[in-house]
């Protein structure tokens, strides 16, 4: 892109808004927001839900900046680093995993930071604050299935997942190699010490012993609750939150969880012109009482462990968090997809079209 | 929206050449600006190496080399080109059906098939998500009738070629129509005078006759299927995939603008390709309705006469032999029914709509769970909703109206000249129509991008007049056409002046056309998609965008209460279409 080409199309452009112009009321002009507002990107769906109780709403109360919440794609990255290098600030705070964050580090820095001290951070949980990073939505990547198709033989592991002789019924897996790889390799016997770094072709391998028995390919979480919630399918992998709410929805549902976890968290944009108020929101966020609130509404883990005082014993038990369901999930290795997301989703486009 | 430029009167434009050319500049700037510098500048990109930023060609030979990629262009082609051939074999009875109707009738029919054209491929493929799901109402009644497959209609080729046939077919059909409305009944009438079986008459003399609008049809949807990526990603299985969604996956999530761009231009190619082969064999002109030039006489476009010809042959024997076999039974009478359950099909995912907005249960489902209208509360409560409503309004107001202006200007100009300048300016309209609108939407977004114009209305407004122009150019092409210039003359020498004639003499005149005109404009914008998820950046939400994000992130009846807004709104717009049709009888 050499500087000669951008002038001359922005003379091009100057004719073209002048005509454009002549039909376009001054309410379509930019610069209408309040002084006092952020606008902060999340995943939607039934957790946009629970972060607008227990985040947006109680903020903009305390401290009257208004917080205007949109949903992302699953994978924010190139959005994120869009928006940096046009300095079109559309989002000030966004919520993003920590394998996001690396591959938002790895090349060129598109993250500010949040200028959290230590001691404001001492009750958060290990390794769920960085320096541009707060995790606050604790999730595991685990099993789903129908308790009202198998007769009381339910699937047990992932290599029952993968048995459909034993097994049979409608099955559904994430399309998209992020998670799905790690449970692949459990389903071929892999230990979860043993999972990273990740064996690749043995992890495509088993996957391409069942891909003819998978009949949806599900791309959003939503849809995974919904193939859930109305039978679509018998057995799917789940993001705990999302089958969670199929069954607060009365779907005759059980999670397996047999997977790992990763936490979801705030990051600020790199040179948004609002980052005090973005820093003070996600500061905000850190309070054990809105975070209990969110894991309340949604069934995430908190990443404050005073949070739990806030639980109820019954609520705290179906969070991912719980003993019981963290002590056969395995933490998912950041490091290992930030680097190597990229060819592995061109892997995974190329093994479904086979 | 039954007369499209295909069926514009022979046009009797006086010599008066270039004495209002210059009407057209603003639209030539425009679409210089918008659509064709930003095509070729993401098409460049695809020539840039994403390392070392020197020219190369490694975008390419990456898809064409790799299996996985080529596989994708194959599946594309295939998918677009059944699509097509479906397309013109179940719509050209219809249309032929509703040709033989009286012009009322005709209307009323048209609206129930143009009404699922207009109502969005989203909400069609999310009806069809619930309707023939494992558990949907087709499921029950399959499995009532003890029909085996029932619970496995979702997912694979054949529910892709569904949905796209269903929601081309509307387009297939008002195509063809204007073109089986102009063929002189005389014609076959005189060919049965002359010795000619029914069959022989319909085959050879009629059909031939209306070729050209099934040709158009044909270009017009083939070229729209190859961009599809609503319906594959929706309800496609994992190897319905098409181009269009590698290049969202390419870029949105990949970054990788080469590849991305290189796909991009593949597709463009392809449509370029199609056209060229279109006007060799029919002549490109028969779109424009306009004068024939006389290039198309090649060996190609015998070709393609002789090609219909035989077609024609073909079919009029096949015709004998059925006619001779199954004699008795009543053609018509079946050809009736026949577009009645067309019809009905047409329309069964949107009324199915109406009932899962009025469910009290908190997922969708069909038939729904109780009767409320809870979700049009949560509707009209939902500040999302009620600002995206409200932007699309807006946005598909400001669009039709700038679209509107610059295109019945280009339209008074062209109208009235044929320099070759406005053989060049036609096609600049017109080309809009067979670029993919993803392609449209990704130009601008690295265009606006760089000019931190991304998540802006103007930006939506502006991608939205780029789609909406050919359409709406036509259509206005077609009305100045058809206006007798004669009568401003009149004026004129009565002592009018300039302005006076256009306001007092031409406009009248024309105000259907203009109208008509303003609400295509609007209800494309309305309904647009691709460049609202790219332009707006996920800030500026329209409620195609919006529904979007809901079928994707959230999944709730609130969707189903939208549909059943949009699909009022949809209604209203075709009342106004109506009353402002001129009465013909």
């Amino acid at each position: 892109m050499s500087k000669t080409i951008k002038i001359t199309r922005r003379n091009v452009l100057q004719a073209g808004v002048a005509v454009g112009a002549l039909a376009v009321p001054a309410i379509f002009t930019r610069g209408a927001f309040a002084a006092e507002q952020i606008t902060v990107s999340d995943v939607g769906g039934a957790p946009g839900e629970a972060i607008k109780k227990a985040f947006y709403e109680p903020f903009e109360k305390e401290t009257g900046i208004k917080v205007v919440g949109v949903a992302h794609d699953p994978d924010p990255v190139t959005q994120f680093k869009l928006l940096v290098d046009t300095k079109s600030y559309i989002w000030d705070v966004s919520m993003v995993t920590p394998d996001h964050v690396v591959r938002l580090t790895n090349e060129k820095n598109y993250l500010a930071p949040l200028g959290i001290s230590e001691a404001d951070g001492k009750d958060i949980l290990p390794g769920m604050l960085t320096s541009n990073w707060l995790g606050f939505s604790v999730f595991a990547i685990a099993m789903a299935y129908r308790t009202d198709k198998f007769d009381g033989k339910d699937p047990q592991s992932w290599p029952d997942f993968w048995d459909v002789e034993k097994f049979p019924g409608r099955r559904a897996l994430y399309k998209d190699p992020w998670g799905l790889l790690e449970v692949a390799l459990l389903a071929d016997g892999v230990k979860p010490a043993d999972i990273y770094p990740i064996d690749v072709d043995r992890a495509f391998a088993s996957l391409e012993k069942i891909r003819e028995h998978v009949n949806v390919w599900w791309t959003s979480g939503a849809q995974n609750t919904q193939i859930l919630q109305n039978g679509e399918v018998d057995m799917s992998d789940t993001w705990s939150a999302r089958a969670y709410a199929a069954i607060a929805g009365g779907a005759p549902l059980k999670i397996l969880f047999q997977g790992c976890y990763s936490v979801d968290g705030w990051s600020i944009p790199e040179g948004t012109p609002r980052l005090a108020l973005a820093q003070q929101f996600v500061k905000f966020c850190m309070q054990p009482e809105h975070q209990a609130a969110y894991s309340t509404i949604v069934a995430n883990g908190p990443s404050n462990s005073k949070a739990f005082n806030f639980l109820s014993a019954e609520r705290a038990a179906v969070l991912p968090t719980a003993p019981d369901n963290i002590k056969s999930l395995f933490e998912m290795n950041t490091a290992w997809w930030g680097k190597n997301y990229d060819a592995m989703a061109e892997r995974m486009q190329e093994f479904l079209l086979q | 929206m039954a007369d499209l430029a295909i069926a514009a009167p022979a046009s009797n434009h006086t010599s008066r050449r270039g004495s209002a050319f210059w009407l057209v500049v603003p639209g030539i700037v425009f679409l210089l600006a918008f659509f064709l510098l930003p095509t070729l500048q993401m098409m460049s990109i695809s020539f840039v190496e994403r390392a070392t930023g020197d020219f190369g060609v490694s975008a390419y030979v990456k898809l064409f080399g790799s299996k996985v990629y080529s596989r994708v262009l194959g599946t594309t082609f295939m998918i677009a080109f059944q699509v097509t051939v479906l397309c013109l074999l179940l719509g050209y009875p219809l249309a032929y059906w509703l040709s033989q109707q009286p012009a009322r009738r005709q209307r009323i029919a048209l609206m129930f098939i143009l009404l699922p054209f207009w109502t969005s491929p989203l909400v069609l493929n999310f009806s069809w998500l619930v309707l023939l799901g494992r558990n949907g109402v087709v499921a029950l009644v399959m499995s009532n009738l003890g029909l085996p497959g029932g619970d496995d209609l979702l997912f694979s080729r054949t529910t892709v070629l569904f949905a796209m046939i269903h929601t081309m077919l509307p387009l297939t059909v008002v195509t063809m129509l204007p073109v089986m409305n102009t063929v002189d009944k005389r014609l076959t009438m005189a060919a049965m005078t002359l010795g000619a079986s029914a069959p022989q008459a319909f085959w050879q003399i009629y059909l031939p006759l209306c070729m050209r609008g099934v040709a158009t049809a044909g270009l017009l949807v083939f070229i729209s299927a190859l961009g599809f990526f609503i319906t594959p990603a929706l309800v496609g299985g994992r190897q319905e995939t098409m181009i269009s969604q590698l290049i969202i996956t390419q870029i949105q999530q990949l970054q990788n603008w080469q590849l991305g761009s290189a796909l991009a231009v593949v597709l463009i190619a392809a449509a370029l390709l199609t056209i060229f082969l279109y006007d060799r064999i029919f002549g490109l002109s028969t779109m424009s309705g306009g004068q024939t030039a006389g290039s198309a006489e090649g060996k190609l476009r015998l070709f393609g006469i002789a090609l219909t010809k035989r077609v024609g042959g073909f079919f009029s024997r096949v015709g004998e032999v059925y006619g001779r076999t199954i004699r008795g039974l009543p053609a018509r009478k079946l050809l009736s029914a026949y577009c009645t359950l067309v019809i009905a099909i047409l329309l069964f995912p949107i009324i199915a709509f109406i009932p899962m907005a009025f469910t009290e249960g908190s997922f969708l489902s069909f038939p729904p769970k109780g009767l409320g209208i809870r979700w049009f509360e949560a509707y009209a409560a939902s500040p999302l909703w009620v600002s995206a409503t409200l932007r699309s309004f807006a946005i598909g107001i400001v669009a039709a109206a700038l679209t509107l202006v610059i295109a019945s200007f280009a339209a008074f100009a062209l109208a009235k000249s044929s320099s070759r300048l406005a053989g060049f300016a036609f096609l600049l309209f017109m080309a809009p129509m067979v670029v993919p609108p993803i392609v449209i939407a990704i130009s601008l977004f690295y265009l606006f991008a760089q000019l931190q114009l991304i998540a802006t209305d103007i930006s939506i407004v502006i991608g939205h007049t780029v789609i909406a122009m050919p359409i709406v150019f036509v259509i206005l092409l077609a009305t100045f056409k058809g206006h007798d210039w004669r009568l401003d003359q009149v004026a004129s020498t009565l002592g009018a002046n300039r302005f006076q004639v256009v306001r007092r003499v031409t406009l009248p005149l024309v105000r259907s056309g203009v109208v008509v005109g303003f609400v295509t404009g609007f209800l494309q914008s309305f309904q647009e998609l691709t460049v609202a998820i790219f332009l707006g950046g996920g800030l500026k939400t329209t409620l195609p965008k919006q529904m979007w994000d809901d079928i994707t992130l959230q999944v709730n009846p609130t969707l189903a209460a939208a549909a059943v807004v949009v699909l009022l709104i949809v209604i209203i717009m075709f009342v106004i279409i109506e009353c402002m049709q001129p009465r013909r009888t």
